[in-house]
């Protein structure tokens, strides 16, 4: 399908491509940073998207992943000196476990009760965490890597996970999983009695969410250096995230991309105005929610019929 | 409203076209207001001037040990940039210093990131920084990682040597178990009790360290322990810890908190009737205003460490100023009481400008070098740091009596290990 808009499109998604993929090249080591942040981001936020905005599940327990992927890495790296990627390709597999072991309780509620119940858990593997002695209570762990690690190597490393989880959540949607994802999204009943497994798509897309999320916060945490529970698994993760994807715009693929970019900016620009930050992000978030409602991409896409990455197949 | 021709929008409203433009606009804005932020070329050695970065606890629960900057960074760096600054041998010319404060929020997290920025955004020559885990910790690690000169005091030596083992990052200051530890046993060896203690520690690096090592040392000296556990930043009811010390009679308070954790533990202590001989508390009853905030004379007979003070026998090495007249300064200008990191934050620049001074360099591994090699008496006293990067700083026993000229103030009690430092009062039971 042309649309006049492909050729610019395809024009876009390039020139993004080229120039995330050479930033080390190009950019001095504090734009490595910056992307890096970007990057990292923009994979939670697209897992929180794909949640909320497509299989109708709101969580605001993110954090659970997050703090467990960190510790994952903090544990593997700095106790068994293990290879600091491989590390964190098991803070996914144990946020997987996680997901799986939390389903058991959350899939059983609906709603907000389901919002609640994804919080309650984050705040309970808070407490644990904060009193548990295998990981110094709330002094928290270093993560020390055997060798040195560059700048460079972490960019390269949350660019994987930041276009990956775009990749991802378009070729999830546009498979058989999102056809039924968006017959869910439009009515769940009615999608259950045409065939579509509602539980199962559910847990895919939330077990899918808890993987990425937690190799995504084992990058970070490489890069902080150091985690405690008391940041680890606090709501603020949910926060940044809601905020992102709502600037950005839910239900789209690009809204994350767009929110994450303008969360980084802004939140290296305001650095160095202490927690009027704080103030200033909320003000941005009332502004859009009140001019564009459906974030700024998602304004875009319903007025002008621009989409980047299509979710429908036609 | 919009003209509707065969389905398709025909012009645009001025309502659409505003709201348009404005979420566009904002976007674009925004993303131009983010460009020169990273878009900005090295300039590390093309600059005019050494830029020294100062992460700083200037608001949240640290303010108090953030609160001298920037009086006391204004102050020395007047006196070193007074005739030209630093000369440099590459360049062949004096560069004076310019610092950049920035404040942490007493957050580890703004911390880590804004040492962050400072490496690769601000570019600094060298990192100087102060005050607790929560600050020097991210600092040093950061520091550490992107192979950045870093200089740090005012923090345990324990909690900071278990980010390491460091080449880049360097710390003064005194040990949990070799200073501390002593300090409070001395103090409380001085009056007859139980040696039953109750614990209150936060659960953060100074908490854990403290607790484990105090029970580890003195249970086997015959000092009975009694720990609730670690209590998280901003808990807002002691009861059942109080209510534990009440029931296993216990005469001694240990603790190691943020200030306004203490202030609500202590006025919960006096509301339920329960009054120990001793208190002896780290970190949060260290400043005047921490005390004054109590209420009443609930600061009466508080114990803690002392790390610096007027009568500390030390003297600057950049101009003839002793520990003495910089307290006498500091309450001439500012009308407040003198506070212990007055002293770490001079002796900090004190450091900066002689490894400065030695290396005539802003090469990297050239600072690092001219800092491993410091042999120097500063302010707070003599600096020279071992193979693992750090220095020990003296440290004597205080405790909080009311006051002539403020209404309360510290007093020397114990100096056993550190008998170049006066005592000036006697420790004595509460109440």
């Amino acid at each position: 399908m042309a649309n006049r808009f492909t050729k610019i499109k395809g024009a876009i998604l390039t020139a993004l491509a080229v120039g995330l993929g050479t930033v080390p090249v190009w950019g001095s080591e504090y734009a490595m940073l910056f992307f890096m942040l970007f990057c990292i981001y923009l994979a939670l936020a697209q897992m929180w998207n794909l949640l909320a905005g497509y299989s109708g599940l709101i969580s605001l327990g993110q954090q659970s992943f997050v703090g467990l992927g960190g510790y994952t890495v903090a544990v593997l790296s700095s106790y068994y000196g293990m290879n600091i990627w491989l590390g964190v390709g098991l803070g996914g597999v144990t946020s997987v476990l996680l997901a799986l072991f939390m389903s058991l309780f959350i899939f059983r509620m609906k709603g907000v009760y389901f919002a609640i119940g994804t919080w309650i858990f984050a705040e309970a593997l808070l407490v644990w965490f904060s009193n548990w002695a295998y990981v110094k209570y709330g002094s928290g762990l270093f993560i020390k890597p055997r060798n040195g690690l560059s700048m460079a190597a972490i960019y390269y490393a949350a660019l994987v996970v930041g276009a990956g989880s775009v990749a991802l959540v378009y070729k999830l949607l546009r498979s058989r999983l999102g056809l039924g994802l968006m017959a869910m999204r439009d009515d769940a009943q009615v999608s259950e009695t045409l065939g579509v497994e509602v539980f199962r798509l559910k847990l895919y897309c939330f077990l899918i969410s808890a993987l990425v999320t937690g190799i995504t916060a084992g990058i970070f945490y490489v890069f902080q250096i150091f985690i405690q529970p008391y940041k680890a698994f606090a709501i603020d993760w949910t926060v940044k995230l809601v905020f992102m994807v709502i600037i950005g715009g839910i239900g789209t693929i690009e809204g994350p991309i767009l929110g994450a970019f303008v969360y980084v900016v802004l939140s290296q620009f305001l650095a160095e105005y202490f927690s009027v930050s704080m103030l200033i992000l909320g003000g941005i978030a009332i502004v859009v929610i009140l001019i564009a409602p459906k974030g700024i991409m998602g304004t875009l896409q319903e007025k002008l019929g621009f989409e980047l990455l299509s979710p429908r197949r036609n | 409203m919009p003209k509707e021709k065969e389905g398709k929008l025909k012009g645009i409203s001025r309502r659409e076209f505003l709201q348009k433009s404005s979420v566009t606009a904002a976007a674009a804005a925004i993303s131009v207001a983010g460009l020169p932020v990273f878009t900005s070329l090295a300039w590390a050695g093309k600059r005019d001037h050494i830029l020294i970065g100062r992460p700083n606890p200037s608001t949240g629960p640290l303010a108090d040990f953030g609160a001298p900057t920037p009086w006391v960074d204004d102050r020395v760096l007047a006196k070193i940039n007074a005739d030209g600054g630093i000369f440099i041998e590459k360049l062949g010319k004096k560069l004076p210093i310019k610092v950049k404060i920035m404040d942490t929020e007493s957050n580890p997290t703004k911390a880590a990131e804004l040492t962050s920025r400072l490496i690769m955004q601000d570019k600094v020559d060298l990192m100087v920084a102060f005050h607790t885990p929560d600050t020097v910790n991210p600092v040093s690690s950061i520091c550490e990682r992107f192979k950045m000169p870093c200089i740090t005091l005012d923090s345990p030596l324990e909690t900071w040597l278990d980010g390491g083992p460091y080449s880049w990052a360097f710390h003064s200051f005194w040990s949990v178990e070799k200073d501390i530890l002593p300090t409070y046993v001395g103090m409380w060896e001085q009056i007859p009790t139980n040696k039953v203690v109750g614990v209150l520690m936060a659960n953060d690096p100074d908490g854990v360290a403290w607790s484990a090592i105090f029970k580890n040392v003195l249970e086997p000296k015959g000092y009975k322990f009694v720990d609730m556990g670690r209590f998280p930043y901003g808990t807002q009811d002691f009861s059942s810890f109080i209510n534990a010390w009440k029931k296993e009679n216990v005469e001694i308070i240990l603790g190691a908190t943020i200030p306004p954790d203490f202030a609500t533990a202590w006025r919960q202590c006096r509301r339920f009737g329960f009054t120990p001989k001793v208190a002896t508390i780290g970190k949060a009853i260290l400043f005047p205003s921490a005390v004054g905030a109590l209420g009443g004379d609930l600061a009466n007979g508080l114990s803690c460490e002392i790390w610096w003070s007027p009568d500390h026998p030390f003297k600057s090495s950049l101009e003839n100023v002793s520990a003495g007249d910089l307290c006498a300064d500091w309450m001439k200008d500012k009308n407040q009481e003198w506070t212990q990191p007055i002293g770490y934050k001079y002796a900090g620049y004190e450091l900066a400008a002689d490894v400065l001074n030695r290396a005539k360099s802003l090469d990297k591994e050239t600072l690092r070098k001219a800092i491993a090699d410091t042999n120097m008496d500063t302010i707070v006293g003599p600096i020279k740091f071992n193979d693992q990067n750090y220095c020990r700083t003296p440290l004597v026993g205080g405790q909080w009596v009311k006051g002539d000229k403020y209404p309360w103030k510290i007093n020397i009690v114990y100096n056993k290990q550190h008998p170049e430092i006066p005592t000036n009062g006697t420790f004595t039971a509460i109440g």
